[in-house]
């Protein structure tokens, strides 16, 4: 059911891209099922390890005169390898990017306030992923090899409701990387490859099941966008590129061996390229996708915990799941849902936290941060429905398969959330920017867990009693037969 | 005259003590150091966790007993028939209904027994009266489950209805390492809803967790029994130091003209020095819309869970030590001006069916037990003093 979905959703999409683009010139157009090419022109960015640099340090390219109509400006990008001042090699590569209009006129990748948020992008084989934007600046993982859709309304700080004036001509792009931020690098190599002018159909998929909304299925996505390049970095004239006054990081046109491992980059999309959607912190463990009840679900495997213990990490790994779109907004849902497999003899833990973006800082909301609280299943395999409490995390019973409900009621803000979550999760309009789950290692030793269908529920519901309720279980709900 | 009664104590705890350590042949007593017991029976019995079924002037009491005079690995359930006259129960000879099985999960230990009246079909016939227990195959109750038995008349014998638990408690479930022993499902309480087949079953879970749990079963025809999930019970508003905290081993009546349940749970936590019980029982009341209710706060740091749960009296916090003492003993035995300092494993009296008999005020039976080493009390003696009193509450604001 859920892939024919998949092929219904796509379909209408490819509908609405051809109705969009009406008589343009297709050559024209990169749609999101384009093939990669790998032997295509870049221009590679590198700070030697011999050039620590001590702040931000740009480059300023000139691109003539550029016109941006579509909603959003594409950048393509490999991210290659970096190392940190620690010598450790980082997830996220990390630039700023600031556009200068034919005034003079700067506009930049500042975000609202600097908080948590992701942009939309596809990796080289069409498949939808996102990218981090926070802190001004962009946050592709090491390794990313596709496009960034840069939202032009909210650069320079916009918002949707109130979006700068942004200009449809650009003759200026400075790639500003800081090597001594937060996360100060010893050594970064990057490739960029084009500037896209880009409109992403706003067509989202539609995952529903009964009262349920999915915003995560753990399915491949294709992005519905088109767009037309309009620089390629591959044919800056170096020599003409304007350096910051600190400058230590190095440009060149790449050349067949910077570009070389992009084959097998490739070739690892098609099984690993959904990973590029999450990060994850803290202790390790494996996550890959694995065929079940509903299509792909997400298979989360730790290994020995006295063999993979690293007490120099949180004591909990974490996988953080963005949500985009329409998702962002909670309002009229009664709480976070999921289907969830356990299948070992004995108990497995989570926690399924989400934060919230408002003007305090981000509100991180989970289980946690309050006494006992009560979880919901629905086991689809007995056909029992139950009620459990919490004991600051989400305890599923051994063998459970179905679903789960957390209502919003059941959260609370930890105090070490920058937020602390006064307005309630859903009346203050603030986006919800990302879940995460997260599992104490030394809780789940060697466990495997399956997770799919992370969604928003609507109905009020009561786990299937014999007697005395009036309300519909959560089998009613999810099969829509409230 | 501070002297007097100094001296008056002193002789009446030199009385108890040498009663207690009477010579051989007779019976010793079971220390009295505060109101008297619904009936007496001499120490090396426990008599805990009543259940009380009240029918105008009789009441049936039912509770757990060691069968065998000072062996706790003989557990078994109890009933005294009572009468009522000149307002106080006189209570027959014990009765025992239910026997650990011969060899099931059971085997061992059964305990915490309530009884409902109803329409039960099992093998052929319809019984009127059906009975909840926790039980064990460890002498300890370790890792409790909960069975049925039912009978024609309410004081038995008791009939198992089934070789399995229909509430399972399964230890290797509970953790990754499944060794641990656990005190498992225990004190369930039922209530019927229809005067039937269909009841509740309330009990508490102690697995690596400890909750409520309401599980509903449609007894109707015992051959094909029909039963819910858990569902955890609200428990917001039981505080006792903790907020939130639970119902434990909480007797449940039910008020159908008010749509209310009245509960009896032990009060506070973990005690120190023996017995492990609690020191105090209390009483609470919550609307029955409410013991399911999934909390809908919009929520913030701020919230806590709204208060489903009240006293039954907000005067009468809980029964202590100080509520079961005697402010003039007769004979001037000083001893029972102290109270017991024990006091678990409570009921609400309530009609055959679970349903309150007044919603004026509630008769509560509690268990009491001597501490170790009271009284004269020396070794494992202390385990076989609980009794069991009663004890009114009015209906408060």
């Amino acid at each position: 059911m859920k892939q024919n979905l998949k092929k219904w959703v796509t379909r209408l999409a490819c509908l609405a891209m051809t109705l969009f683009m009406g008589t343009a010139n297709t050559s024209d157009v990169l749609t999101a099922f384009a093939t990669a090419k790998t032997d295509e022109k870049a221009m590679t960015l590198e700070l030697p390890s011999s050039a620590r640099g001590t702040g931000a340090d740009y480059l300023e390219i000139d691109l003539g005169s550029l016109n941006i109509t579509g909603t959003h400006i594409g950048i393509k990008v490999n991210p290659v390898t970096a190392t940190d001042q620690n010598g450790n090699s980082p997830k996220w590569s990390m630039f700023r990017f600031i556009f200068t209009d034919a005034n003079g006129k700067q506009y930049n990748t500042d975000n609202f306030g600097g908080i948590d948020s992701v942009i939309p992008a596809a990796n080289a084989d069409g498949s939808a992923t996102q990218v981090t934007w926070m802190y001004s600046y962009l946050w592709p993982l090491q390794g990313f090899y596709g496009t960034m859709y840069l939202p032009w309304a909210l650069s320079n700080g916009g918002t949707e409701e109130k979006p700068t004036q942004a200009p449809t001509e650009i003759v200026k792009i400075r790639i500003q990387h800081n090597s001594s931020y937060t996360t100060a690098r010893r050594h970064m190599l990057a490739n960029f490859f084009t500037l896209t002018d880009a409109t992403l159909v706003a067509e989202e998929k539609e995952v529903s099941y009964g009262d349920v909304k999915v915003f995560e299925d753990f399915e491949n996505e294709v992005l519905s966008v088109t767009e037309k390049e309009i620089f390629n970095f591959g044919d800056v004239d170096l020599d003409a590129v304007t350096w910051s006054d600190n400058k230590v990081m190095e440009a060149r046109t790449a050349t067949t061996a910077d570009l070389a491992h992009l084959e097998g980059i490739m070739s690892k999309l098609a099984t690993e390229g959904f990973k590029s959607k999450y990060s994850t912190s803290g202790q390790i463990f494996d996550f890959s996708r694995e065929q079940q009840t509903f299509g792909n679900a997400l298979k989360w495997e730790y290994g020995s915990f006295y063999d993979l213990y690293d007490s120099k990490l949180n004591s909990y790994g974490s996988l953080t799941v963005p949500i985009t779109g329409k998702y962002t907004d909670f309002r009229g849902a009664k709480g976070l849902t999921l289907w969830m497999k356990n299948p070992q003899p004995y108990p497995v833990s989570f926690n399924l936290e989400f934060a919230e973006a408002d003007d305090t800082g981000n509100e991180r909301w989970n289980l946690n941060g309050t006494d006992y609280r009560t979880a919901y299943f629905y086991d689809v395999v007995t056909g029992e429905e139950f009620s459990s409490p919490t004991l600051h995390v989400l305890f599923v019973p051994a063998n459970f398969e179905g679903w789960i409900r957390l209502p919003f009621s059941q959260y609370a803000c930890p105090s070490w959330s920058m937020g602390q979550g006064h307005d309630g999760i859903y009346e203050e309009n603030n986006p919800h920017t990302n879940i995460y789950i997260t599992s104490q290692f030394a809780l789940n030793d060697s466990v495997t867990m399956y997770f799919d269908n992370i969604g928003l529920y609507y109905d009020d519901f009561n786990v299937g009693m014999l007697f005395g309720s009036t309300l519909p279980s959560i089998k009613d709900c999810v099969e829509g037969q409230k | 005259m501070r002297r007097k009664l100094l001296l008056t104590g002193l002789l009446a705890a030199t009385v108890l003590f040498t009663a207690a350590c009477s010579p051989m042949g007779q019976s010793k007593q079971k220390p009295l150091t505060g109101i008297d017991a619904c009936f007496n029976e001499e120490l090396g019995h426990y008599n805990e966790s009543p259940s009380v079924i009240r029918q105008g002037a009789t009441q049936y009491m039912f509770y757990t007993r060691n069968e065998t005079k000072n062996d706790d690995t003989t557990d078994t359930i109890a009933v005294r028939k009572a009468t009522l006259s000149g307002g106080k129960w006189s209570y027959g000879d014990a009765k025992t209904i239910l026997r650990p099985s011969e060899n099931g999960w059971d085997k061992a230990s059964v305990f915490g027994a309530d009884v409902v009246k109803g329409k039960f079909a099992f093998e052929g016939k319809t019984y009127s009266y059906l009975m909840v227990y926790s039980g064990s195959s460890k002498s300890n109750r370790g890792n409790a489950q909960i069975g049925f038995a039912v009978s024609e008349t309410i004081d038995g014998e008791y009939i198992r209805v089934s070789d399995k638990p229909l509430v399972v408690f399964d230890k290797t479930t509970q953790t990754p390492v499944g060794l641990k022993n656990y005190k498992g499902a225990v004190e369930p309480s039922i209530v019927s809803y229809d005067q039937k087949g269909k009841v509740t079953v309330f009990y508490t879970f102690y697995g690596y967790f400890e909750c409520n749990y309401a599980m509903q079963f449609d007894l109707s025809d015992l051959s094909a029994i029909k039963k819910s999930g858990n569902v955890r019970v609200n428990t917001a508003g039981v505080a006792d130091g903790v907020e939130n905290t639970m119902l434990y081993s909480g007797d449940w009546v039910y008020d159908p003209d008010e749509d209310m349940y009245a509960v009896c749970r032990n009060y506070g936590g973990k005690v120190s020095g023996l017995p492990t019980v609690s020191e105090a029982v209390q009483t609470l009341k919550a609307s029955g819309a409410d013991i399911y209710k999934i909390n809908d706060n919009a929520p913030n740091e701020n919230t806590m869970l709204t208060a489903v749960w009240s006293l039954y009296n907000n005067k009468q916090r809980r029964i202590s030590a100080v509520h079961t003492a005697m402010d003039s003993p007769d004979g001037e035995d000083m001893t029972r001006t102290n109270g017991y300092k024990r006091i678990y494993n409570g009921c609400i009296a309530s009609d055959a069916y679970g349903y309150t008999i007044s919603s004026r005020e509630i008769n509560v039976y509690f268990t009491s037990s001597a501490l170790s080493g009271a009284e004269g009390l020396e070794g494992d003696e202390y385990k076989f003093t609980p009794m069991i009193h009663e004890y009114t509450i009015g209906r408060g604001a």
